[in-house]
């Protein structure tokens, strides 16, 4: 039985004005960690809100646990740990103090579930006489993890967890994620609006302008994504782009990195003919190389289908 | 509440005081400045009251009015002046400067007093300085109700209803019938003070939790989001009593203000009082969603409640709707029962009607905040 079932959620905002959410459907599975990702605006927040009995769908349905999010709110909050988008722990508690008050909120104690956060929690215990407003944002987010698995949650919702805080411990905390999976067996929900934190996840379910635009494995993803990519560069690359866009046969054309990725209608255009538009042009330098596409390829393509 | 409740909310409770205690301005707000308000206070107030000149108008001569007369002027910080014909004469006298105090007994004294049960006896004095004026009037006032006290003992203290006796003093305030005091002001001090601190620091405290995202945490935890509330109102009811205290200390033995009636009916009170800011104050916080907007909503509420609980203006010559408009005032029934049983001294039975509504309100405060509190985001 799935851990979240969540079919044909809608919410509106604003008296109906603003539409977050139009009608999303997915399962999520014991013990594995499913990405919900994409851009700001998308409908992740309202969604986890949802999910948290923090807010009230206005249609649809949805089970955390086998336990309904608007009648059973109670027994819910009791078996979630829920970490909010934005840093919200208090700000003038010292380390220490902010850990022991959510374990004593969730009816238990530091030292009843340190077994839990022992791997996160002994990070930052060499500074948990400091107040929780002068930690660096990795050591910020390693205690709000803290704080949301102090009480053994069965399922962690985390909204956009690493937004705002560094590459390196970005890393680690994917690292901590999917070792709280392997050790603990626990489920975990977690949004990122970075396409390339996509790959750390077992499922994924991109999501634009409150839709799933789709639901797969990493791998699945890319392996669905049908057509060839090409990475092309030049030296005058912002020209380059606006040029690429401007042929006829280039199907899509965005800055990606250090070259632009195009794809292209191959009835209309082959490389060699694209090769001499962009020389015509005045682009010197110019190179055409397949590559291999990403989560943020497949999303881009994914995302332009549904404009159509 | 079970008992692992208990435990949930006094860890609250604590985190509550830490947040206080680590916040240098809510610390200035709530321990500070309400006995600085009181203390600036009592440097514009003028309270020299020894050698308080008294005179007498006596229409009955009996020996109970007399006894009371010998009793007054015995009192050290009375000098007695003799006899007074007539009220003109009186008014004459306090013109002059000569006298500060007229005590008027009513006709028959002894006999009312003794047979009929209420004794009338009436206190003018000079209101052109109404402070003075007011402590002196507290004063004669203990007096009176020492002597009352002892009639009664005398007489084998009360076994039949038909015992029971009092003497109805009226005092009366010549050249200055509002009998405006700054004595006055304490009491609407206190009332300030307490609505600043229960209404805007306490509301803007549970709003706080909503802005800087904790709520959201503390909603989606099994904690009933009442206690949380709840567990919040504790440390401002804790601060508003040592407040209570300390303006009251400061009052009394540092600028003269009497406490001529019961320390325990103040206190009491001033409870029902603090308890029902206190539930404004949550009140505030349900229907707001930043702090800026609590402060503004309470002080929206704070400042006509300046105006309306006669602390500035006399409410008995406000027209009869701003009257009417006053009597939702929580403050201005605090105010009034302070002053009767500080400067008054009047028993519990008096204050009744005003411990009444402030309780009602109180209650009604809960009940709408109860009404309007979200155990969702929205």
């Amino acid at each position: 039985m799935p851990i979240v079932r969540v079919e044909n959620l809608r919410k509106r905002y604003g008296r109906g004005r603003v539409e977050a959410l139009r009608g999303v459907t997915f399962d999520v599975e014991e013990g594995e960690i499913f990405g919900l990702i994409g851009p700001d605006g998308a409908g992740k927040t309202t969604l986890f809100r949802i999910l948290t009995t923090l807010l009230l769908a206005d249609s649809g349905d949805a089970e955390v646990d086998g336990m309904d999010v608007r009648k059973d709110y109670k027994a819910i909050r009791r078996h979630i740990g829920y970490m909010p988008g934005r840093f919200s722990l208090y700000q003038d508690l010292t380390v220490e103090e902010n850990l022991s008050f959510f374990a004593s909120v969730f009816e238990t104690t530091i030292e009843e579930n340190y077994h839990l956060v022992e791997d996160i929690y002994g990070q930052i215990e060499p500074f948990k006489g400091r107040r929780a407003g002068k930690l660096s944002g990795g050591m910020k987010q390693k205690l709000a993890l803290s704080c949301a698995l102090i009480h053994s949650p069965r399922v962690l919702f985390l909204d956009e967890p690493t937004t705002g805080v560094d590459p390196v411990s970005r890393r680690e905390f994917w690292e901590m994620l999917r070792r709280l999976k392997e050790r603990f067996g626990l489920s975990i929900i977690v949004s990122t609006p970075y396409m390339d934190e996509a790959v750390r996840c077992d499922r994924i379910g991109l999501i634009e302008e409150g839709r799933l635009l789709t639901i797969d494995t990493p791998s699945g993803i890319v392996g669905s994504y049908g057509q060839t990519l090409w990475a092309v560069r030049s030296d005058k690359m912002h020209k380059l782009l606006t040029d690429l866009r401007g042929i006829g046969g280039v199907r899509t054309a965005f800055a990606f990195g250090e070259s632009h990725h195009a794809t292209i209608d191959p009835k209309a255009l082959d490389m060699a003919a694209l090769r001499d538009r962009l020389k015509g042009l005045g682009h010197v330098g110019i190179s055409i190389e397949e590559a291999e596409p990403t989560i943020e390829d497949c999303f881009m393509s994914l995302q332009k289908g549904i404009k159509k | 509440m079970r008992k692992r409740d208990m435990g949930q909310f006094l860890s609250f409770a604590r985190k509550e005081f830490i947040h206080i205690l680590r916040d240098p301005r809510s610390l200035l707000i709530l321990l500070v400045m309400p006995q600085i308000m009181v203390v600036v206070l009592g440097c514009i107030i003028k309270n020299e009251v020894d050698d308080i000149r008294v005179g007498f108008l006596d229409g009955s001569h009996d020996y109970c009015s007399e006894r009371l007369t010998r009793r007054i002027c015995s009192n050290k910080h009375f000098i007695g002046r003799g006899e007074i014909g007539t009220e003109a004469e009186a008014a004459e006298l306090f013109k002059k400067g000569e006298i500060d105090l007229v005590v008027v007994y009513g006709s028959d004294f002894a006999n009312q007093m003794l047979h009929s049960g209420v004794a009338k006896l009436q206190l003018l004095s000079d209101g052109s300085e109404p402070n003075q004026a007011s402590v002196r009037v507290a004063y004669a006032r203990q007096i009176i109700a020492d002597f009352q006290r002892d009639m009664f003992s005398e007489m084998g203290g009360g076994q039949k209803a038909s015992d029971h006796f009092e003497i109805n003093v009226v005092s009366r305030m010549l050249f200055n019938p509002q009998q405006r005091s700054e004595l006055n002001f304490v009491p609407g001090v206190v009332g300030v003070v307490i609505l600043l601190i229960c209404c805007m620091m306490t509301s803007i405290a549970i709003v706080r939790e909503h802005e800087t995202g904790t709520m959201e945490i503390l909603l989606a935890s099994p904690l009933p989001s009442i206690y949380v509330v709840m567990a919040k109102l504790v440390p401002y009811l804790i601060i508003s009593l040592l407040d209570m205290a300390t303006i009251l200390c400061i009052s009394y033995y540092g600028m003269g203000v009497p406490m001529a009636g019961s320390l325990a009916v103040y206190v009491v009170t001033a409870s029902v009082y603090i308890l029902t800011s206190l539930m404004l104050g949550l009140l505030i916080s349900t229907v707001v969603s930043t702090q800026l907007a609590a402060m503004l909503l309470s002080l929206l509420l704070i400042v006509p409640t300046i105006y309306l609980s006669g602390m500035v203006f006399a409410i008995e010559s406000m027209p009869a709707a701003a009257q009417a408009l006053s009597n939702i005032v929580p403050a201005k029934w605090f105010i009034s029962a302070s002053r009767k049983i500080m400067i008054e001294g009047v028993g519990v039975e008096h204050v009744a009607t005003e411990i009444a509504a402030l309780a009602a309100e109180g209650l009604a405060f809960m009940l709408l905040a109860w009404r309007f509190f979200r155990t969702r985001l929205a």
